[in-house]
């Protein structure tokens, strides 16, 4: 066999690159054979039922941000402000002194009147998108730990994250780009690093990939020092006429095909993954919309702004991060989440007004949120410590019914206490409106079921959920 | 069956169970009775009219009368039966430490609680179905088909073929063949002299000797012990750093443990030694004894020590500030549970993680039989009195040589104290003289005001003075780093601080230490462990004593032999380990056998390796799998002229690529194997062999050893790794980088970025079987990463260096352990010519270089270095 052959095979994978699916489109080793080395792969799946939501944004708020200056007003604290906190809700760990008023005022805002304080000043705009939940709980007051059962949905280390379990579930629809996507600050990666992301036990076919904001989007996309013209073209032609011919003489071994297509693959991301990320191609307004035109919001702003050309390219989970935990406000609590909202605020309402005015908000589920809230009594002068017994997150898109709020904790935001609602119960409910059934995504290991929920047996945040 | 009844019971027995001291009915004698007794005279029947359930049934006797009078041994009939192995009449009885327990409460005069009766729920009896489970049976050899096949393993696979109208397939190419076995007991491609020297063998030999030799080099190699050791250390779960929390403590002599499971292989440590060393070293060899008594550790002492190492790489959540958070030993549980889970994964291959929450679903493992075997454990990890993991270390040293280093380490104090005396003096002059010149820069009008403030209580400076204070500090008296700073910058005050920090150094440094030895070992004390339902440590049920799953407890017995009470250890792993080790065992050969033929045919006989259970698969040859098991454990002397070692694994493995099952091709012959596509499309019946892609490891080893660059130092502390500022976690690219990756560091937060890609398992307790994805970032890694690059270079310089002719060819030989075709050749030619053309007009003199580096980056990227046939 020539070397004049390779056109032949050029055309082929022209033409799988067509297709759009040169993955998708070949059989892989049988998957329902349980006694082969499972393979994976992501192709679109089938929900198990209709989806409201075709893709989750998760806008992670590191160090745990204080629902009692955001989101859960308590005039009871401004009432009682430095004085000891009432018996039936102290702090039965003593960790912190007494209670701290909030710096910041509540207003209602929308049609709905839902309550925001006024360290947020855009994202309240879209008040009647948004349903709080202000009955979270948690059940561990470290970082990691909680950051654990906020992803894996257990406080322990090593499980898949959400994101994970969403591409596990569903694939994607873009076989030029990843199925799960994260997006850190170019700063520093959040605490706990790239386990906030890991697909735990589930091969790393799930897990979250980063993509960067600056410089190469993704790692190894390109050489280091870049080639020749002509010469990559070259060594690809000769790899594929290695496997070609390597798997000419093997038939039957499918795997061969899923491993071909994945150079192929990679090779498409390569144009696709830059032009994902290519924020040149949007309007100065849109630019504007997101902060990028300031300093202080530029960096998020930047990000929010990849995660909506990735979702509109049919990315399934998108992931922003910050630096650190910009959230823990353990001496500063007002300055501490001044600034958070400060480089946040904006760029989350710009990507909310964006994603409804190009229709893809109803399609598109915004998670909003920490791993756990903040101490009602204080620590130090204006400081909060971590608190997991109550705090909120916000959900809108993706066919939430926004302008409620969900559950309420004590008249001193101490503890959940109406419609209390488990890391599992907010799970459940973010698979549902994927289309899945939190009870059937199970993953075999070790001859159990693995789920996201584990053994909670969860409720659906029905309200919310329409 | 009773597996699901009520659980009500449990919360009216563990109340008194928790806080009782002494004996009692139903702490002590209910659960002997309840697991060894209430089949006849329990809740379905009272043989004999005799009901133990509780107290006042037994004082109540049976149709013959009383059985029990307390304090009386000789009027209690009720012992009499029990001492003398009469009662209960089946196989199990009593253990001697059971039979001690009911004789002691007699004589104490039967004290407890005359109601209370057992709790049902937790607690199922194993019926003689449940028994009956193929998993549970102790193997028996079968006999060998009869078959022209002469291969016992032939036979019997022939023998499944056989009644479907197939057969095995033909031998592979030599070639084929070399590097299938080279990789499958080395990690590692055969080298070009092996290839020569194999062919040399074929042409002299017969291909059969020849295939032999190499397969006997391959297992006395030293790179067997690498690749095998890292079969073993996936399924203890090990890692070189705590894990858990973002700190991720790096575990400072966890390599120790590596290096023994690598010698292990290596020695062809028989595995049931290998296995009791790992559970049970420290009280296999009476270490509390040798420390005590002997003059140094030996060197098997400290090997069997460092072989506890398994049982140490559960994670560990621990942390100071813990002693804070509400039921913090709930989280130390989280490591005896997986300590719990790595062992029954791994010796016995069998899930035992549903029945700490409840009685498993499938398969009879009761509620208790859980936290019976949690107990063998719990006397060295006590969530209740918890030890950090960073805390718990042995030092290689006896007691006499502690005392020794004591008085040793006491004297070279009593000499620092001085020096230490004289470096705080230093210091303090001329922290004083920084105060001092800094307070003579002050206008003189506030001087004294700042000097009395600064002198003053800081409890009771005016408010005046505190500002003084505030303002001054920084200045003044300022913190630590900042003052240590100044201190630096002084030339005098260095010279002299640097003479004393000398002498001290030095002093310190003669301090006689001890390495490190990371070992699992009991804690003083009596370890209790109760029942916990659901799992919850806040919810501790009743009190179980050591055992093992009473499924498994027929074939032999577990037995904790009676211990002094100053004993230090308690002797529970070494009995566990025992029975773990007998050969009557039914899984621990069966598992055992089952993982070599996983890793030499891509699929086990039980294709769920971790799962032998109810919900596993069954065995696709279960009289294979039973023949090889007692094979293993039992060797009989049929084929070998002497009985050969029982537990010889290197043997078992000797055996089994050496069938022809082995040794068939894997490719699919469309013209030969139509039929047996047909009959059985999965190839459950090996009518070939299976294709396998490399794992992460053997992927990154051989691309090492390809491109000239492995290092092949063995043992050691690990290769600490790299990151990089994008988030690539790499090895230094150095020397010691570039050691078999078994020998690199294992970060749970920070794996390696290469072998995590490639599927090497994010260690959360351990791994029993690998996945295999594929995922687009291989292909951009092998691509495009720098270290790719690098290997591609080397490679190329490698075969220009090497064969200055044929540099091509000689790639692909090295690469595909093969020639090329006279295809290839021209392939090679045409793409090195126009590659050079193209590199020629950017890189004119690296021109050729480069385009045989491009060569060699596919070659290695491509499908046919990635799989063996």
């Amino acid at each position: 066999m020539g070397y004049e052959m390779l056109n032949k095979h050029l055309t082929r994978r022209e033409v799988l690159s067509t297709l759009g699916g040169g993955f998708g489109g070949l059989a892989l080793a049988s998957m329902l054979d349980a006694d082969a080395p499972r393979t994976h792969d992501l192709r679109p799946k089938q929900p198990h039922f209709a989806p409201k939501a075709r893709a989750v944004i998760q806008l992670f708020m590191h160090g745990g941000p204080s629902h009692l200056d955001l989101l859960d007003p308590k005039p009871m604290l401004d009432r009682y402000d430095g004085q000891a906190p009432p018996a039936e809700v102290a702090d039965d760990e003593r960790l912190t002194g007494n209670l701290l008023k909030s710096a910041f005022r509540f207003r209602k805002h929308g049609q709905s009147g839902l309550e925001f304080s006024e360290a947020f000043t855009h994202i309240p705009r879209h008040a009647d998108k948004i349903a709080v939940i202000r009955s979270m709980f948690t059940e561990h007051r470290n970082h990691e730990q909680a950051l654990w059962m906020m992803h894996t949905g257990m406080v322990v280390a090593g499980r898949p994250s959400i994101g994970a379990w969403a591409a596990y579930g569903l694939g994607t629809e873009n076989q030029n780009l990843p199925a799960y996507v994260v997006l850190p600050d170019p700063r520093g990666l959040p605490v706990d690093g790239i386990r906030n992301w890991s697909s735990g036990w589930m091969p790393p076919l799930y897990q979250g990939m980063q993509f960067r904001s600056e410089g190469m989007p993704v790692l190894n996309l390109q050489p280091r020092t870049p080639r020749p013209q002509g010469v990559d073209a070259n060594r690809m032609r000769l790899l594929e006429e290695l496997n070609h011919q390597h798997r000419s003489s093997r038939p039957d071994e499918l795997e061969l095909d899923a491993r071909i297509a994945n150079f192929e693959m990679a090779a498409r991301m390569q144009l696709s993954a830059g032009d994902a990320l290519d924020i040149n191609q949007e309007t100065p307004a849109t630019h504007r919309l997101y902060g990028l035109d300031n300093p202080t919001t530029r960096a998020y702003g930047t990000r929010c702004l990849m995660a909506r050309r990735l979702v509109e390219r049919g990315v399934r989970f998108v992931q922003l991060f910050m630096s650190g935990q910009p959230w823990d406000t353990h001496g500063n609590n007002t300055a501490g989440t001044k600034s958070c909202c400060d480089q946040t605020d904006l760029p989350v309402a710009g990507l909310l007004t964006d994603l409804a005015q190009r229709g893809l908000l109803d399609s598109t589920l915004i998670f909003w949120g920490g791993e756990f809230g903040r101490t009602p009594g204080a620590q130090n002068r204006d400081g909060r410590d971590h608190h997991p017994y109550g705090f909120s997150v916000w959900l809108a898109g993706g066919g939430i019914v926004g302008g409620q709020h969900h559950g309420a904790t004590d008249d001193f935001g101490y503890h959940a206490r109406v419609e209390r609602t488990s890391v599992a119960d907010l799970h459940a409910t973010m698979l549902h409106q994927l289309g899945l059934d939190y009870s059937r995504l199970a993953y075999q290991r070790h001859g159990r079921d693995e789920r996201l929920t584990d053994v909670a047996q969860p409720r659906l945040l029905r309200r919310l959920i329409g | 069956m009773m597996r699901f009844a009520s659980t009500s019971l449990v919360a009216f027995l563990c109340v008194g169970a928790l806080h009782a001291q002494e004996l009692s009915f139903e702490k002590s004698v209910l659960p002997i009775f309840q697991a060894k007794c209430f089949n006849c005279h329990g809740e379905k029947r009272q043989r004999g009219g005799l009901d133990v359930r509780n107290k006042a049934a037994i004082l109540k006797g049976g149709e013959s009368g009383a059985v029990l009078k307390p304090s009386s041994l000789k009027d209690s009939i009720l012992w009499e039966k029990i001492r003398t192995d009469e009662m209960p009449e089946g196989q199990v009885k009593l253990t001697a430490a059971e039979k001690d327990v009911i004789r002691r409460w007699i004589e104490v005069g039967a004290p407890g609680d005359d109601k209370a009766i057992a709790p049902r729920g937790p607690d199922l009896t194993i019926t003689d179905d449940d028994r009956k489970f193929w998993a549970f049976q102790t193997p028996v050899r079968p006999k060998t088909p009869a078959s022209k096949l002469s291969h016992p393993i032939d036979a019997f696979v022939g023998a499944a073929l056989d009644p479907k109208g197939l057969t095995l397939s033909i031998e592979a190419a030599p070639l084929v063949l070399l590097r299938r076995v080279t990789f499958d007991l080395t990690g590692l491609p055969p080298t070009p002299a092996e290839i020569d020297a194999f062919l040399k063998d074929c042409a002299s030999a017969t291909p059969q000797a020849a295939y032999e030799k190499v397969v006997d080099r391959l297992l006395a190699s030293p790179r067997y012990g690498e690749r095998w050791g890292r079969h073993w250390l996936d399924l203890a779960g090990y890692a070189d750093s705590e894990g858990i929390l973002d700190a991720d403590y790096v575990r400072s002599a966890a390599w120790r443990y590596r290096d023994y499971v690598i010698r292990a292989f290596n020695d062809d440590k028989p595995y049931d030694k290998f296995l009791q060393e790992q559970i049970a070293g420290d009280e296999l060899v009476d270490y509390w004894s040798v420390h005590q008594n002997a003059k140094e550790l030996p060197a098997h002492v400290v090997d069997a020590l460092i072989a506890t190492g398994y049982l140490r790489c559960a994670s560990d959540t621990s942390r100071p500030d813990f002693v804070n958070i509400k039921n913090a030993p709930g989280y130390y549980f989280q490591t005896l549970d997986d300590t719990l889970k790595i062992v029954a994964s791994s010796t016995m291959g069998l899930t035992l993680q549903c029945a700490k929450c409840h009685t498993h679903k499938y398969d009879p493992i009761p509620h208790t039989d859980y936290y019976r075997m949690q107990a063998i454990f719990m006397s060295g990890y006590r969530p209740g009195q918890w030890v950090p993991q960073v805390q718990r270390k042995l030092s290689e040293s006896t007691a006499a040589q502690e005392k020794d280093a004591k008085e040793r380490t006491a004297k070279i104090d009593a000499s620092l104290a001085p020096l230490k005396k004289q470096l705080a003096e230093l210091t303090n002059e001329f922290t004083t003289k920084i105060y001092e010149d800094g307070l003579a820069k002050l206008p003189q009008e506030t001087r004294d005001a700042v000097r009395a403030a600064f002198a003053a209580d800081s409890k009771k400076r005016t408010a005046e003075q505190k500002q003084l204070v505030d303002k001054h500090q920084a200045e003044l008296k300022p913190a630590g780093p900042i003052i240590a700073k100044k201190l630096e910058a002084d030339a005098a005050y260095k010279v002299k601080q640097q003479k004393i920090a000398e002498e001290i150094k030095s002093l310190e440094n003669k301090k006689p230490t001890f390495p490190e030895i990371r070992a699992f070992y009991d804690l003083p004390g009596e370890a209790k462990t109760h029942l916990l339902k659901r799992g919850e440590y806040t919810q501790p049920g009743l009190e179980v004593t050591p055992g093992v799953l009473r499924v498994l407890a027929n074939h032999n017995a577990f037995d904790v032999p009676a211990r002094p009470k100053d004993a230090k250890s308690s002797g529970r792993r070494l009995a566990f380990a025992k029975w773990l080790t007998s050969p009557e065992h039914p899984l621990t050969a069966r598992v055992m056998v089952n993982r070599l033929w996983h890793h030499h045919f891509g699929v086990g006989l039980v294709a769920t390796p971790d799962n032998f259970g109810k919900t596993g698969t069954p065995p696709s040859h279960p009289e294979l799998l039973d023949w090889l098991a007692c094979e293993f454990c039992k060797p009989t002397a049929s084929r070998e002229r002497q009985r050969p070692e029982p537990w010889n694994v290197k043997r078992m493995q000797r055996l089994i690529v050496t069938s022809a099952a082995y040794k068939q091709i894997s490719t699919f012959q469309p013209a030969v194997h139509a039929n047996a596509k047909r009959i059985d499309p999965d190839n459950r019946l090996l009518w070939r062999q299976r294709m396998r892609r490399l794992e992460g490891e053997a992927m990154r080893d051989a691309v090492l050893a390809v491109s000239g660059t492995l290092n092949p130092q063995m043992y050691g502390p690990p290769v600490p790794m790299v990151r990089s500022g994008d988030g690539e976690v790499n090895a230094p690219n150095d020397a010691n980088g570039n050691r078999r990756s078994v020998y690199l560091q294992v970060r749970r937060s920070q794996p390696l970025t290469f072998l995590q890609l490639f599927d090497q398992p994010v260690i959360e307790t351990n791994c029993t079987r690998r996945e295999i994805s594929t995922v687009a970032s291989q292909a951009l890694t092998l691509l495009n990463s720098d270290f790719m690059t690098k290997k591609a270079d080397a490679f190329a310089e490698r075969v220009l260096k090497e064969n200055a002719k044929e540099p091509a060819s000689h790639a692909l030989r090295l690469a595909f352990a093969r020639a090329p075709t006279d295809a290839e050749s021209r392939l090679f030619a045409r793409f090195l010519e126009q590659q050079e053309q193209r590199h020629a007009k950017t890189q004119a003199a690296e021109a050729r270089r480069r385009a045989m580096a491009d060569l060699c980056h596919m070659l290695l990227s491509s499908n046919e270095f990635a799989y063996v046939d």
